[in-house]
């Protein structure tokens, strides 16, 4: 029976300068990160771009790792703090320029459900963005990362009970949200 | 269950990560309380609306962009070496101009290129150290 080496391992391995643990952290990784960067920043080659800094990083630190945290705690506090740098560096812009966007799923097959639907998945997606930078990284982080409470305070800088107040607020308006458009369709 | 659901139970019961005792609370409450129960449906319509949200696929390159570049980086451990290895050169290179300027005749110049070497010496080491900052 093969083990698999969880990221800790691997990690401790690239210090030792085994670059094929690397390539296997890169592969386990690259996708969600990307992913998380995609739903921050919303552009696809900068989230690229970002993901790729991320990876630099790690590789370029790894002779200072020292498995205090889980690996993933490690790996998101680092594409956090790039996506707040972004978001802070260029608010301006983001304020005048249209967000780019991946298609919407069309899999209901009755038009007036269909339209109803991508209108709910649009304004969910702009209510994400205009959420306080450390809301939105908190919801994606806890939704799609699958990041323990834990985890995500400290990839945040928070304590575990001001990270659930955040988290909670940020879904409070979110549901706001979609009660009041709901209200507006069905006006 | 008087009070209504805390956020946390909303969260819990509609992510389905919820222990079946717990949950069976929850169902007696929203069966009893309207508004818990709008508030539960809204919550799970949101968690669905998250699972839609597909994002562009990642560009083929991207592994075999990154081995390049990390092939041009230089590597913290290497920089920590590389770091000492430069101020011991640095060091050596002013002691020898010293003793170069001691020797040579009073009012001769220093050669130009040592001037130069000096120079470029200082830059590659600053530019290091800048390296080795931004990887920390």
């Amino acid at each position: 029976m093969t083990q698999v080496a969880d990221d800790v391992e691997l990690m401790l391995r690239v210090r030792e300068g085994d670059e094929s643990s690397f390539a296997l952290l890169l592969e386990r990784h690259r996708l969600p990160v990307y992913r998380y960067l995609y739903r921050m920043v919303r552009n696809q080659a900068l989230a690229e771009e970002l993901a790729q800094e991320v990876f630099l990083r790690v590789y370029k630190s790894r002779g200072g790792y020292e498995p205090t945290a889980k690996f993933t705690t490690w790996l998101y506090r680092i594409a956090t703090h790039l996506a707040f740098n972004h978001v802070r560096d260029h608010r301006r812009e983001a304020l005048h320029g249209p967000l780019e966007d991946s298609p919407l799923p069309t899999r209901e097959p009755n038009v007036e459900a269909r339209l109803l639907r991508e209108a709910k998945l649009k304004e969910i997606r702009q209510a994400i963005e205009e959420l306080p930078e450390r809301q939105r990284s908190a919801v994606l982080l806890h939704k799609y990362e699958g990041l323990e409470y834990a985890q995500i305070a400290s990839i945040l800088g928070l304590t575990e009970s001001a990270l659930k107040s955040l988290l909670f607020r940020a879904y409070q308006t979110l549901r706001q949200r979609l009660e009041v458009y709901a209200k507006g369709i069905a006006q | 269950m008087k009070q209504h659901l805390s956020e946390e139970q909303l969260q819990g019961y509609a992510t389905g990560q919820m222990r079946k005792l717990e949950a069976a609370q929850v169902e007696k409450h929203v069966a009893e309380c309207a508004e818990c129960r709008e508030m539960l449906g809204l919550q799970q319509e949101l968690n669905q609306l998250l699972e839609e949200w597909e994002t562009p696929a990642l560009s083929e390159d991207f592994s075999a962009r990154l081995q390049q570049r990390l092939g041009e980086a230089p590597t913290a451990r290497r920089g920590w070496v590389s770091r000492w290895g430069w101020l011991a050169a640095a060091a050596a290179l002013v002691v020898a101009l010293w003793l170069g300027w001691q020797k040579a005749p009073q009012g001769d110049p220093l050669p130009i290129e040592r001037v130069e070497e000096t120079l470029a010496d200082l830059e590659a080491l600053s530019v290091l150290e800048g390296e080795e900052s931004e990887a920390l």
